[in-house]
């Protein structure tokens, strides 16, 4: 790193060096059984150059490349942005910190495996005839970063991910679930994940009416995924210095409920979004953006902070859409670490037992798919229940859902549930509990 | 590279192995109207072992290839712990051979600078917001892959190959009060940088449309007969029958093996459909598949009877069929699993006057296709489409989705015309557990088909 750094600097005023090195040990179960056991053994390195005041970057994943690497970043500079930004001078090992778990690191093979049977055999004794893929996963990341100014950072990571996709044939139809639990620490999510994949086929057999009109809506945490893409747009502080987002110079506002209150919080124990720095080599720390329903604030990375005049909040990642995880031939740009709200208080069961009509969402169609920046969203049910009187009484089907997070968030919250447990998405990380909505409009299709 | 392959394999016990090394040359543009978003050159690097030990797999993606041994014992290691499983492969020849990329030196688009690159693309966007005030933005895209693979296994085969892949897209979005529309084409080549540069004679065509579009109709819900044009209809028998077709996709799912019995009818009589990777040139054609099986060309439907579907080696043996040279992988990070290459809809007989001939109430379906599928079941937006009334092209329709049963829709197709026409851009996305590997190098392509009693929604 420190070679590619002092050959950068030869023909460039500024360089960054990121380096990441991963091991993974993926188990893979094809139709219930296990189908392969794989390895990652990676090393990636990305390159940012400032020349002339403007940005280049290129990336390499050959262990030893170095002449070309440069070249192709300050190539790349001639057509870069331009950009004031300062690497961060900071000096700081955080070795093995609070995202890390000895206990996932010494995971052997033997425990990967049996935690995938124990899914896939509580999945199918309750249910024979489902098809199932699982996938169970430990990964070492160790993160280095290091830049021109005298700045290197780096850590370690431990993570523990288990997939599961269940394909129910029912008589005349079929239900699909798809689920992944990701925590930086070793727990018993994909047990829970397992136990709730039956808890959600059990409502399954029995479809329940709809009328078309305003109900009561419960979003679980599966359910609400879809719903946060706006809230992702709204808090980007690239978005909100640009002026593209409804959030734009409403600090100190209302923007939403009191009940409620949303963290960037990269310090919670377990959420795989935790770490001590960003992809830029910024510390990190739990930020509310949203206190009982007033804005407080958005996320940036170096450029965007820098261009808004208030400096990064350690909110640089190298992820290259919402649909993404890292990628090493991404720059940096802002994004949340992991999106934390504040639970309510009432549990997810009092929740339900005090809905006389309503539906709860575990899963939407064309997730993400809205007006993103709007918050319009008009959505199909992929997989929801009914409630009458207190009580689940079947799955919902050929229903629709729409509205405007915003206004949603802001008009219609009834309660949020006590349980707030992480999950880790298509969309990026956030723990978010269950959440009821009053007056919904629904639609029987 | 190739020697310390042979190496490496050399060295393991396991009951089969094979070894892959790639160094992918990335180039990635994009511009979101006038403003340059990306411009850069990356390189990806790396490689994995695959072994096979008591029928359960063992696999170790890896970047650096001096500790290559280490990763044979890992994937080998993995493959014991697995345990015993079920897995056998269909028998290929053994292969050696050296594919090399053999590029006209004045049309090569390696030899177009990153700079000339950018300044083309930058051309195209500000040619289509200039075209009219109503186009309030554009989007052009553009990636170039120059890949190179050492691939040997234990059998004996060993095959180095070269290849480049050029594509991109441009936008046209048009506003006009409150009716916002985007037109799209695509541009793509596997060997020539003037391939590239005309698609600037697209330029004027999503303009053109772009402007017809913001004052199109919503569409009436309901049955139609529908034209599909060849763009369509490509990605129509990509998404909702090729998948299908991917051997991987039935075994593990009894009801839908039963749909899919060699023999059924799926269509008219005039119907065929085709998978195969041995097309020249074409986006999804390769040589050999990323096991070293020769690429073939698969009837999937003939004379409208299911007649064959697309195989890896392990699939073809778990279904005693023959590897059709499918098996395929996005890069170095993933098994080869089934997947399509060159997939398409055989030219028919049927003229487009013939095919409006005799529909009273219809469309025309242009483009488009973003859409789910889900094992039989389809629902596609399409880009927009015109009014057929008695037998004539009417005004444009906005904001149209089909949707349907995909072994009804394919038995509706009663016309198929004999303008073959492929994508040369896009690629195809697969899951398998939780990882998707996109975007692969496929092509799509169709006729002009003429589908009756095809439920169109709005949006």
């Amino acid at each position: 790193m420190e070679r590619i750094i002092a050959l950068a600097k030869k023909r460039a005023q500024k360089a960054e060096v990121f380096r990441i090195q991963k091991e993974a040990s993926p188990a893979c179960f094809l139709g219930g059984k296990l189908n392969a056991l794989e390895g990652e053994n990676s090393i990636s390195t990305g390159l940012r150059v400032i020349s002339n005041g403007r940005l280049g970057f290129s990336s390499t994943t050959h262990p030893r490349e170095i002449d070309g690497l440069v070249d192709r970043a300050i190539e790349s500079a001639r057509f870069g942005p331009e950009t004031d930004l300062a690497f961060p001078s900071l000096i700081r090992n955080a070795g093995k910190c609070g995202c890390y778990d000895a206990k996932v690191e010494k995971l052997t093979l033997q425990d990967i495996i049996a935690t995938g049977e124990e899914m896939v055999d509580i999945v199918t004794r309750a249910f024979p005839d489902v098809n199932i893929e699982a996938e169970v996963s430990r990964e070492l990341h160790q993160v280095s970063i290091m830049n021109s100014e005298g700045g290197h950072v780096s850590y370690e990571k431990t993570i523990h991910q288990s997939f599961l996709n269940v394909l129910l044939m029912l008589p005349s139809d079929r239900a699909e679930l798809e689920d992944t639990r990701t925590t930086t620490h070793l727990t018993d999510a994909p047990k829970k994940m397992a136990d709730m994949a039956v808890w959600r086929f059990r409502h399954c057999h029995r479809v329940a009416p709809v009328k078309t009109g305003k109900t009561t809506v419960v979003f679980t945490s599966l359910g609400f995924r879809g719903l946060f893409v706006p809230l992702f747009y709204g808090l980007n502080g690239e978005l909100a210095h640009r002026k593209l987002s409804l959030m734009t110079d409403r600090i100190g506002e209302n923007v939403v409920h009191p009940f409620i209150t949303l963290a960037d919080d990269p310090t919670m124990p377990g959420l795989p979004g935790s770490c001590p720095f960003d992809d830029e080599g910024v510390p990190t720390s739990r930020k509310i953006l949203i206190d009982r329903g007033v804005l407080r604030g958005y996320f940036y990375d170096l450029d965007t902070g820098c261009k808004a005049g208030v400096g990064s909040t350690g909110n640089g990642f190298k992820k290259s859409s919402l649909y993404t995880g890292f990628s090493i031939d991404s720059l940096p740009s802002p994004w949340p670490s992991s999106f934390v709200m504040s639970p309510g208080n009432l549990s997810r069961d009092e929740i339900i037992r005090s809905i006389d009509d309503g539906i709860i969402v575990d899963d939407l169609m064309g997730a993400g798919q809205g007006n993103n920046l709007n918050g319009e969203f008009s959505m199909s049910i992929a997989l929801g229940y009914k409630i009458e009187k207190g009580e689940i009484v079947g799955r919902v089907k050929d229903v629709m859902v729409a509205g405007n997070v915003f206004d949603i968030l802001k008009n219609n919250v009834r309660c949020l549930s006590q349980e707030l447990y992480p999950e880790d998405t298509l969309f990026g990380r956030y723990a978010v509990p269950w959440i009821a909505f009053d007056a919904m409009p629904v639609a029987a299709t | 590279m190739k020697s310390l392959l042979k190496r490496a394999i050399s060295g393991s016990t396991a009951d089969f192995v094979e070894i892959r090394v790639e160094d992918t040359r990335k180039i990635g543009i994009n511009f979101s109207g006038k403003d340059l978003k990306k411009a850069q050159n990356t390189r990806d690097y790396g490689g994995y072992v695959r072994a096979l030990v008591n029928g359960s797999w063992g696999f170790v993606s890896f970047n650096d290839p001096d500790r290559l041994p280490e990763f044979v014992q890992a994937a080998e290691s993995r493959a014991r712990a697995a345990g015993k499983g079920d897995i056998t492969l269909a028998p290929v020849p053994v292969v050696e051979d050296t594919q090399t990329l053999e590029i006209d030196e004045k049309d090569d688009p390696r030899n177009v600078s990153l700079e000339d690159k950018v300044e083309l693309f930058g051309r195209f966007a500000r040619a289509i917001l200039d075209a009219s005030p109503t186009i309030i933005s554009s989007g052009v895209n553009y990636r170039e892959d120059e890949r190179r693979i050492t691939f040997a296994t234990s059998e004996g085969t060993c095959i180095e190959d070269h290849g480049l892949w050029g594509a991109g897209g441009m936008s046209a979005i048009g506003r006009k009060n409150n009716v916002v529309q985007s037109v799209y084409a695509g541009f793509g080549t596997r060997n020539s940088w003037e391939e590239i540069r005309r698609a600037r004679e697209s330029i004027d065509d999503v303009c053109r449309d772009v402007l017809d579009l913001v004052d199109a109709t919503p569409v009436e819900g309901g049955r139609y007969t529908v034209i599909l044009d060849p763009r369509l209809a490509g990605v129509f028998i990509h998404e909702a029958f090729g998948h299908l077709s991917e051997a991987d996709n039935v075994t593990d799912n009894p009801k839908l093996l039963s749909q899919m019995q060699i023999g059924a009818r799926f269509g008219q009589d005039h119907f065929n459909v085709l998978d195969g990777g041995n097309l020249a040139m074409e986006r999804g054609s390769f040589t050999y598949d990323d096991e070293g099986v020769p690429s073939t060309m698969t009837y999937l439907i003939r004379e409208g009877l299911l007649a064959g579907r697309l195989h890896t080696r392990e699939t073809a043996a778990s279904m005693g069929e023959i590897p059709t040279g499918n098996a395929r992988t996005i890069n170095y990070r993933f098994s080869p699993i089934c997947r399509m290459s060159n997939t398409f809809i055989a030219p028919g007989p049927h003229s487009f006057d013939a095919m409006l001939e005799g529909i009273t109430n219809g469309l025309y379906v242009v483009g488009g296709g973003s859409g789910n599928t889900s094992k039989g079941l389809f629902t596609f937006s399409a880009e927009r489409a015109r009014v057929i009334k008695n037998g004539k092209l009417g005004g444009w329709i906005r904001d149209l989705t089909l949707s349907g049963n995909v072994f009804e829709t394919l038995k509706e197709i009663d016309m198929v015309g004999s303008d073959l026409n492929r994508s040369r851009s896009g690629g195809c996305g697969k899951s398998v557990g939780a990882r998707m590997q996109f975007p692969l190098s496929v092509s799509m392509g169709s006729p002009h088909i003429r589908i009756q009693n095809v439920l169109i929604g709005g949006r």
